[in-house]
C-alpha cells in the first residue's frame, strides 16, 4: 500500500469517527426521550420555581406497553396524581379530576418524541458528568440559537439514559425553574400486581366517566383569524375553545411549541363593563403579554422570555 | 311553519306544540334563526326586551343558549381559485343590517368595542388564564395537580 493510500485511509477513518461524536448528543437526547417512557422506576424528586419548592414521590411503571404513572406530592396538600396511558386522574381533598393528556410532558418525560424538530432551535452540546441523587449523570446543553427561548441543561443517567436533572436558564445564564431527583431505584419489578395495588384501590380503570366542565369546547369551526410573524420555530400542536362565563361567546386557547417551550395565545372577547389591557408583565417564571384588538383582548403566556410572548401577542390579524 | 312560530313567539299555542316546535329546531334547516327573528320582532311591536314570563319562550331561549355562538369575521385568502360572484350591493347591505340588528339583539353580545386600553399590571391577569396554560402544557406535575384542583 502506498504512503498517500495509507494516510487516506486513516483520514477517511477520522472523519468517520469524528462524524459519529458530533452526532452522540443528539443520539444520547432520542435514547433518552425512550428511556423516560420505557423504564419502571420509584424515587423522590424535588421541583423549583422562582415562587416555591415542592417535593414528590413518582412511580413509574411501564406494563404491557402502556405508562402508569402514581405521584404524591410531599409537601402541602397531600394530592396523588395517577396516569394510565394519556388519561391523568387527579386525586385531591375534593375529589376525582380526570383529564386528558396532551401537551404535558412531565418530569422527567420532559423530551418530545421526534428529537429532530429540536435541532432547529436549539444548539447542543455535553457538559461536565456529575453525581445526582447517588447515579452517574452526563450534562447535556440545549442552548437556544436566537433569543426567543430559554436554555435547557439536562443530566442524563450514564447508565440508563433518564433524566435525573432538569435546569431552566435565561439568556443570562440565571435559573428559571429547575427540577431534580434525590433519591430513585430502578430495581423494582412492576406488573400486573402493581397495577393493582397502585391504582384499583384508588380508581376503577374500567370505569367510564363522563366530564362536568360544560365549559370547554374541543371543536374550532371558524377560524376568523390570521397568524403573522410567528417567532421562528413555534408550531401551533392544539386549539381550545371555551365558552365565555357570562357571555353567550367562545375564546379560544392557542397553543404553540418548539418541542421544549410552549406558549399559549388567548383571543378573548371582553365584555362591555371591562376595560381592555395592553402591556407585560412577568408572574414567576412565566412572562405575560396583552393586546387589544377590535373587541378581543389578546394574552399570550409561556415559560419563554418577554420578547417571544410579545411577538405572540402581536401576531394576531382579524 | 313559519306560521306555528309566529304564534309560538304570541303565546298562541300550547305546550305540546312547543315541544314538537323544539324538537325541530336542530332537524329542519332555518327553523331555528327563524326563531330568532320572530323573537326579535315580537320584542320590538311590544317594545319590551324583557321576555314575558309565560314559561314558553323562556324555553325556547334557554335552548339557544345551549348552543354556543361563535362570532369571526371574513377570512381572508389570497387563492387564485376564488371565485368571485358579482352582486347588487344595496340588498346585501340591507341584510347585513338586518343580521346586525338580530345578532345584537338576539344574542346579547356584551363586547366592548373601546378604542384604549390602560397598562397591564399583574392583578389583571385572570386567574384562569395561568391556570388554563399550565392545564394544557405543565411539564412540572406541581402546576399541575395545582392545575387541577383550582379547575374543579
Amino acid at each position: 500500500m502506498t504512503l498517500f493510500k495509507k494516510l487516506l485511509t486513516l483520514l477517511l477513518l477520522f472523519f468517520s469517527l469524528a462524524a459519529i461524536s458530533m452526532d452522540d448528543p443528539w443520539d444520547i437526547l432520542e435514547d433518552s426521550a425512550k428511556a423516560s417512557h420505557a423504564l419502571n422506576y420509584e424515587g423522590v424528586f424535588h421541583s423549583q420555581s422562582s415562587s416555591e419548592t415542592n417535593s414528590t414521590h413518582v412511580i413509574h411503571a411501564n406494563i404491557d406497553n402502556k405508562e402508569y404513572c402514581s405521584l404524591k406530592m410531599l409537601d402541602g396538600a397531600p394530592n396523588e396524581v395517577f396516569c394510565a396511558g394519556d388519561l391523568v386522574y387527579v386525586i385531591s381533598q375534593d375529589g376525582l379530576l380526570i383529564k386528558k393528556r396532551k401537551n404535558q410532558f412531565l418530569f422527567p418525560s420532559v423530551l418530545p418524541s421526534d428529537i429532530n424538530q429540536l435541532k432547529k432551535n436549539y444548539q447542543l452540546s455535553f457538559g461536565e458528568k456529575k453525581r445526582i441523587a447517588d447515579r452517574m449523570a452526563q450534562l447535556i446543553v440545549l442552548r437556544a440559537k436566537d433569543n426567543l427561548r430559554f436554555n435547557y441543561h439536562i443530566w442524563i443517567d450514564e447508565k440508563n439514559f433518564l433524566p435525573l436533572k432538569l435546569v431552566v436558564t435565561d439568556n443570562k445564564n440565571k435559573t428559571i425553574e429547575q427540577s431534580t431527583f434525590t433519591t430513585i431505584a430502578f430495581n423494582k419489578e412492576f406488573n400486573k400486581e402493581f397495577k393493582k395495588d397502585i391504582f384499583e384501590k384508588n380508581i376503577n380503570l374500567s370505569k367510564l366517566y363522563a366530564t362536568k366542565n360544560k365549559f370547554v369546547e374541543n371543536y374550532v369551526s371558524n377560524k376568523f383569524w390570521n397568524l403573522k410573524d410567528l417567532p421562528a420555530g413555534f408550531k401551533e400542536v392544539d386549539l381550545i375553545s371555551r365558552r365565555v362565563n357570562g357571555l353567550k361567546l367562545l375564546d379560544y386557547q392557542l397553543i404553540f411549541s418548539d418541542g421544549l417551550a410552549y406558549v399559549s395565545l388567548f383571543i378573548r372577547p371582553i365584555k362591555r363593563e371591562t376595560e381592555p389591557k395592553e402591556g407585560s408583565v412577568t408572574i414567576g417564571s412565566t412572562n405575560i403579554s396583552a393586546k387589544y384588538q377590535d373587541g378581543y383582548q389578546i394574552m399570550s403566556v409561556g415559560m419563554v422570555p418577554p420578547e417571544t410572548v410579545n411577538t405572540f401577542s402581536g401576531a394576531i390579524e382579524f | 311553519m313559519n306560521e306555528k312560530i309566529s304564534s309560538l313567539f304570541d303565546s298562541e299555542i300550547n305546550n305540546k306544540e312547543v315541544d314538537t316546535l323544539l324538537s325541530k329546531k336542530n332537524k329542519i334547516a332555518g327553523v331555528r334563526s327563524s326563531m330568532s327573528e320572530y323573537q326579535i320582532i315580537s320584542d320590538v311591536l311590544k317594545k319590551n326586551t324583557v321576555l314575558p314570563n309565560n314559561n314558553l319562550t323562556d324555553k325556547i331561549m334557554s335552548a339557544i343558549d345551549e348552543e354556543p355562538t361563535q362570532m369571526g369575521g371574513i377570512i381572508k385568502t389570497n387563492s387564485a381559485n376564488t371565485a368571485v360572484v358579482s352582486f347588487d350591493i344595496w340588498p346585501v347591505l340591507g341584510s347585513f343590517a338586518v343580521l346586525v340588528v338580530i345578532a345584537s339583539t338576539a344574542f346579547n353580545i356584551e363586547v366592548n368595542n373601546v378604542s384604549t386600553s390602560q397598562f397591564l399590571a399583574k392583578e389583571d391577569i385572570p386567574k384562569e388564564i395561568i391556570n388554563a396554560h399550565h392545564a394544557a402544557t405543565a411539564n412540572n406535575m406541581n402546576y399541575f395537580i395545582q392545575v387541577g384542583d383550582s379547575a374543579k
